[in-house]
């Protein structure tokens, strides 16, 4: 699992989507949480899901603009980057 | 011509998106026809891109044997439902000619991984009254036919790729606008391998080197190029085509403004690269 979503921080995602927006490669998805059937009745909720995993290449963009705090990334770290003196 | 072609139209030496029998009404009166349909339809357009893409996903996790094997199942049952196939631009207007009810509505693969409303799906037949009825909140706009070829060759200049759509072959139900960074359709082949979810064209591009100059280092065929199939040489100040790559889109050929590319038939081309 190289993209991890928490979903008590990422509770609301129709009203973000910012990672969804931010990754460059198309990893990240809005998926309706059951299957509707009925082809006019609304989802019950969505939530974000990681449709294309093999596409990640851990650039961490979605993890920096999340708000909550909500992804984690398997091979990204937040490094601080100091201006030279 | 390709295995549809081939194998799910009556004349087959009329590619099947050209033969008249694939718009017909007649073909919606299949009770499997009107069940895919309905599942492309409305919110189970949502649950259809998902689905598959997730069960995808689980599927690439599993050891080689049984995903080759499921993989190979996949494939066949992707006629039987909801797939496309490539079209360069003058074979999507001519099938905006051979359709009736045109209509664009808003891309879902561009709604669900980009958030991006842009009505660039160019619906055809029962769609127009799909919509309206079982999605009323999502923006409808229905065209005449020039418009809708107006709107296809918009598209083409902006760097859109053209894809007809099947609801079980050969019905054609859709053309799909979209790019590699959205499509789904597209990525279920790049990424986890099913080739009939997103066929190669008819065509395949081609570059005359004797023409091709190299655009002073900077060409623009390169840039339009979503399948990195086309690359620029600085030695030979030329542009080189991968054929094994090339899914025969022509949006190179629209670029370039010396003429020195080329759409040549597939199944004629040397070296058997395959749909």
């Amino acid at each position: 699992m190289k993209v991890k979503i928490d979903y008590n921080k990422c509770s609301d995602p129709l009203s973000c989507k910012a990672c969804i927006r931010a990754c460059p490669y198309g990893v990240l998805c809005i998926a309706p949480i059951k299957d509707p059937k009925d082809p006019g009745k609304k989802p019950v909720g969505y939530k974000i899901v990681p449709l294309y995993e093999p596409l990640c290449n851990s650039c961490g963009k979605c993890v920096e603009v999340c708000p909550q705090n909500a992804i984690n990334v398997a091979g990204y770290k937040k490094i601080a980057i100091s201006a030279p003196a | 011509m390709c295995d549809i072609c081939e194998k799910h139209t009556k004349h087959k030496h009329v590619r099947w998106y050209l033969d008249p029998d694939s718009y017909s009404d007649e073909l919606l009166k299949d009770p499997e026809r009107e069940k895919v349909v309905l599942r492309i339809t409305g919110y189970n357009l949502e649950w259809f891109i998902f689905d598959t893409g997730w069960k995808l996903r689980l599927l690439n996790k599993l050891p080689w044997p049984l995903k080759n094997l499921l993989k190979g199942y996949v494939n066949k049952v992707a006629y039987k439902i909801h797939a496309g196939q490539v079209v360069p631009l003058e074979d999507a207007l001519q099938i905006a000619e051979l359709a009736h009810n045109h209509v664009i509505i808003p891309c879902y693969c561009r709604r669900l991984l980009g958030d991006k409303e842009e009505l660039t799906c160019l619906n055809f037949g029962m769609v127009k009254y799909l919509w309206p009825k079982y999605r009323p909140d999502d923006r409808v706009q229905e065209l005449t036919k020039e418009e809708a070829k107006e709107l296809l060759k918009e598209w083409d200049e902006k760097g859109y790729i053209h894809a007809v759509f099947w609801a079980k072959t050969p019905y054609v139900i859709a053309i799909c606008n979209c790019e590699k960074r959205y499509c789904t359709a597209l990525k279920n082949r790049l990424v986890y391998g099913i080739e009939n979810a997103y066929k190669k064209s008819h065509y395949i591009a081609v570059v005359d080197e004797e023409i091709c100059d190299g655009c002073d280092g900077r060409p623009e065929c390169v840039m339009r190029c979503q399948f990195g199939a086309i690359r620029y040489d600085p030695s030979a100040k030329v542009v080189k085509i991968d054929p094994y790559l090339c899914f025969g889109c022509g949006l190179c050929r629209n670029a370039c403004e010396k003429g020195a590319i080329k759409l040549v038939e597939r199944e004629k081309f040397p070296i058997p690269v395959g749909w």
